[in-house]
């Protein structure tokens, strides 16, 4: 055991181990950074490079694109208002808006921090409590997780900004864009029109990175105001403070890092609902949520910290069970395989030296993370004196170049030009686009959830209300989500007194 | 600058990915000159899955061939049971640079049951394959089955009441063959990936599971039972204890999986000799089995008569299964 432990370390540590780390670290935020480009993507590309590594190595390169890639999205997310991915997408909420008051650089802080704390969290939390963790995930079934499901679109209510109506029209599209394609229980196809890209459903980059990016930079170009993006940072900035700022909200770091790991634990889910969830779940408690949408602290860390609390989380069932927790540990899953490494129970006994290496090696990357995060925000914020002539051309190419990648599909190209457009029409009319996001990345998760439950209780022959409710883990979500549409509806109530 | 150089490292890594895919010089390229370019391997499925991490191990093995010595671009195009990868192979030039695989099982459910295919069962060239594993049907803690009996005549006793967990098309017909053979009723789950319905299998929110052999090991000491396979023979490599279906007396046709290397139709034979000279010369390096068995993977070479034979009764079978219970793929 102890040689096990320390020849981990002497790998983590070595110059090799630290300057792959780094590599993995960089390319990750720089994949996170880019809209259209995220984790799951950097993960797949990189991966012929772990043939040629050292299982350890290799591994450790992708936890480390991983970890670096759920923070990466928060710069974009803050200084262009274009979060590529869904993980990004309610710091930009608050990020943005407080960079136009001439805070980026603040704002930047508050989410490398966040994203440190989040990250720290929950690789403390899968080295400790695995077994546990992956236990409580396999008491998740069907009618848990529909409960989860609707407790992260009751979160809707939270970003709805000023009309009701225009909150939940947009998450309805969100919905209805999740039914496109061939549904996953009867195997039949709905809404495709005969297209056969459409019958394998739209995916979620070409649509965040339509509304988010793209409609942004339309939105840029119509201005026809050759200017620099944002104002300027004005004043001086001292990283100290950002950390005292930032660790003052114990209450806002803790629950969003618990929450972002269990989320994260659970399969199929991942840091996108994580940080929804944290989002929604921050606004009801903060003590400043009149200021949620215009630039409030506790609105970029909740959802930074949760989603990259999601990192560690998302390793617990595919190195204890070997079913990934996210799309991206998928795909390092499959580089396991590739070496002939079968995640699962066995794992933690054959390759003892493969799993303790990533587990330190992760926590490494928190720290590169940390320090890349910390040292680059005057660099990132040279963004901002860029001219957005030049802006425009290079988030455009590299937008549709994130979209192809996804799924080396022309067709996404399209599908993200026309979202694109939609979301320039969502922001003439001031309906909100994040909510279209949360709506397509749960709808099909909770449609599945559904009628499995209801498959399920019928074969039982127990009433379908019934057997989702009076189950002790579905008592304990139901409970939040009551919490969730109370501090809803409290907030509208004072919103309208006012 | 640093980020700039890092920026350009990147917009290569994808351009390589996506962009140059296999444009080799056509026509000119003379008969032993195979491959001059590199060529492109057509995945119809997203990273991260079985025929994706065997493929990969395949294309890399293939690279490190002297003889070839060509770099080989995998591109994974994911969606519809593999139509839309097969549909992009069977528009590309048959060249020999772009070449691919499909899943036996998948396939011949999405020839049947795929709505505007562009391809049909004569499109593609079947050039080898090199694997084969089978699903297996494990029983839950919760359910408590020992045998594949004792689930059955549970099931007589309760019709509809036990719920299965399948994960695709091809294992809800697998599923009705068997409730067809054994006079009983079963609820199917569908689920997204076998991933999820080992997770159903094992929180005990279902009783049974329909999932591929190598999830036999993950499952171990914890409670599951696994009662019988799909394989025509038992898999004694990895599960030599499970008897196969036909042993415990249910006798459903042999349903195996294995992974095809294809062409689109037109394909030069000598290009297709050379790919499949290639790949019979890098499998059979014990180097490769090794790895392959390290994937839990179970070797098995089938050259392109046998495969097409293979390929082509499993086909014939499933078609006159339709015609004659077209219920059963509903």
């Amino acid at each position: 055991m102890q040689t096990i432990l320390f020849n981990a370390l002497a790998i983590v540590f070595s110059p090799m181990g630290l300057v792959i780390n780094t590599f993995g670290v960089v390319l990750g935020i720089l994949f996170g950074a880019m809209p259209g480009l995220n984790g799951v993507v950097g993960v797949a590309l990189l991966l012929p490079l772990t043939y040629k590594l050292r299982p350890e190595l290799g591994l450790m390169m992708l936890g480390g694109i991983y970890m670096g890639a759920s923070y990466g999205g928060s710069i974009s997310a803050i200084l262009l208002n274009c979060p590529g991915t869904g993980e990004a997408a309610c710091t930009a909420l608050n990020g943005n808006p407080m960079a136009k008051q001439g805070k980026a650089r603040e704002a930047l802080s508050y989410a490398i921090i966040a994203s440190w704390f989040g990250g720290v969290f929950g690789v403390v939390a899968m080295i400790l409590f695995t077994p546990a963790l992956s236990k409580m995930a396999l008491k998740f079934g069907p009618p848990e997780l529909f409960l989860v499901c609707i407790a992260g679109l009751a979160v809707v209510g939270s970003m709805m900004g000023k009309s009701i109506a225009k909150g939940f029209f947009s998450i309805a599209f969100g919905l209805l864009l999740s039914i496109v394609g061939m549904d996953k229980i009867s195997c039949n196809y709905r809404f495709t029109f005969n297209n056969m890209y459409l019958q394998s459903g739209l995916s979620l980059i070409p649509i965040s990175v339509g509304l988010f990016a793209i409609s942004e930079m339309l939105n840029l170009l119509t201005q026809q105001k050759d200017s620099q993006l944002i104002t300027e940072p004005t004043g001086a900035f001292h990283a100290r403070y950002s950390f005292q700022e930032v660790f003052h909200r114990k209450r806002i770091l803790l629950q969003s890092a618990i929450i972002g790991t269990i989320i994260g634990v659970l399969p199929g889910t991942g840091g996108a609902i994580a940080s929804f969830i944290a989002y929604g779940e921050a606004k009801r408690v903060s003590k400043q949520h009149e200021l949620f949408g215009k630039g409030a602290i506790d609105g970029i860390i909740a959802p930074e910290c949760a989603n990259n609390a999601a990192v560690g989380g998302s390793f617990v069932p595919l190195l204890s069970l070997g079913i990934p927790g996210s799309s991206t540990s998928a795909v390092i899953s499959g580089a396991l395989a590739i070496q002939g490494i079968i995640p699962g129970p066995r794992l933690i006994i054959d390759h003892a030296n493969v799993v303790y290496s990533l587990m330190f090696g992760l926590l490494v990357s928190t720290m590169i993370m940390l320090a890349m995060g910390i040292y680059g925000i005057k660099g990132f914020t040279k963004i901002l004196k860029v001219k957005t002539k030049y802006i425009i051309p290079a988030v455009l190419v590299f937008s549709l170049i994130g979209a192809y990648s996804s799924r080396n599909s022309i067709f996404d190209i399209l599908v993200t030009i026309v979202f694109g457009f939609i979301g320039l029409l969502f922001k003439r009319n001031q309906i909100p686009v994040a909510p279209t996001v949360l709506g397509f990345i749960l709808g099909s998760m909770t449609e599945q959830n559904l009628r499995q439950s209801i498959t399920i209780a019928a074969a039982k022959g127990i009433p379908i209300v019934k057997f989702i409710i009076f189950r002790p883990i579905s008592l304990v979500v139901l409970l939040l989500i009551v919490l969730l549409f109370w501090g809803n509806i409290k907030m509208i109530r004072m919103d309208k007194g006012e | 600058m640093k980020k700039f150089l890092a920026i350009g490292v990147i917009v290569a890594c994808v351009l390589m990915n996506g962009f140059s895919q296999g444009t080799g010089e056509k026509g000119e390229a003379k008969k032993t000159q195979y491959p001059t370019n590199k060529v492109e391997f057509i995945i119809p499925y997203s990273t991260g899955g079985g025929t994706d991490a065997l493929m990969r191990l395949l294309c890399s093995a293939m690279e490190q061939e002297t003889s070839w010595g060509q770099s080989i671009i995998v591109s994974n195009k994911g969606g519809g049971l593999g139509q839309v990868g097969l549909t992009e192979l069977n528009a590309a030039k048959p060249d020999g640079y772009t070449i691919g695989v499909l899943s036996n099982n998948d396939y011949t459910v999405l020839l049947l049951t795929g709505k505007n295919l562009s391809f049909g069962y004569d499109s593609f060239q079947y050039l080898c394959s090199i694997n084969t594993t089978a699903n297996v049907i494990m029983a839950s803690k919760q359910a408590g089955f020992k045998t594949f009996g004792e689930m059955v005549s549970y099931a007589k006793a309760n019709p509809g009441k036990l719920t299965v967990s399948i994960s695709g098309k091809n294992m809800a017909v697998q599923v009705a063959l068997i409730e067809r053979e054994a006079g009983i009723k079963l609820t199917q789950v569908m689920q997204t990936s076998g991933g999820e319905s080992l997770k159903t299998i094992l929180g005990g929110h279902t009783d049974l599971a329909i999932l591929d052999k190598k999830f036999v090991a993950q499952v171990a000491g914890q409670g599951i039972n696994t009662l019988a396979t799909f394989a025509s023979q038992r898999i004694k490599a990895v599960i030599p204890d499970v008897p196969t279906l036909k042993e415990c007396g249910y006798d459903i046709g042999t349903n195996e999986t294995y992974r095809v290397i294809i062409a689109p139709k037109g394909t030069p034979k000598e290009i297709c000799e050379k790919i499949v000279d290639t790949i019979k010369t890098v499998t059979d390096k014990q180097e490769f089995k090794d790895k392959m068995m390290k994937m839990d993977e179970i070797y098995l070479y089938r050259d392109t008569q046998l495969v097409n034979e293979t390929l082509g009764n499993e086909y014939k079978q499933l078609q006159q299964l339709y015609v004659t219970s077209p219920e059963l793929f509903k």
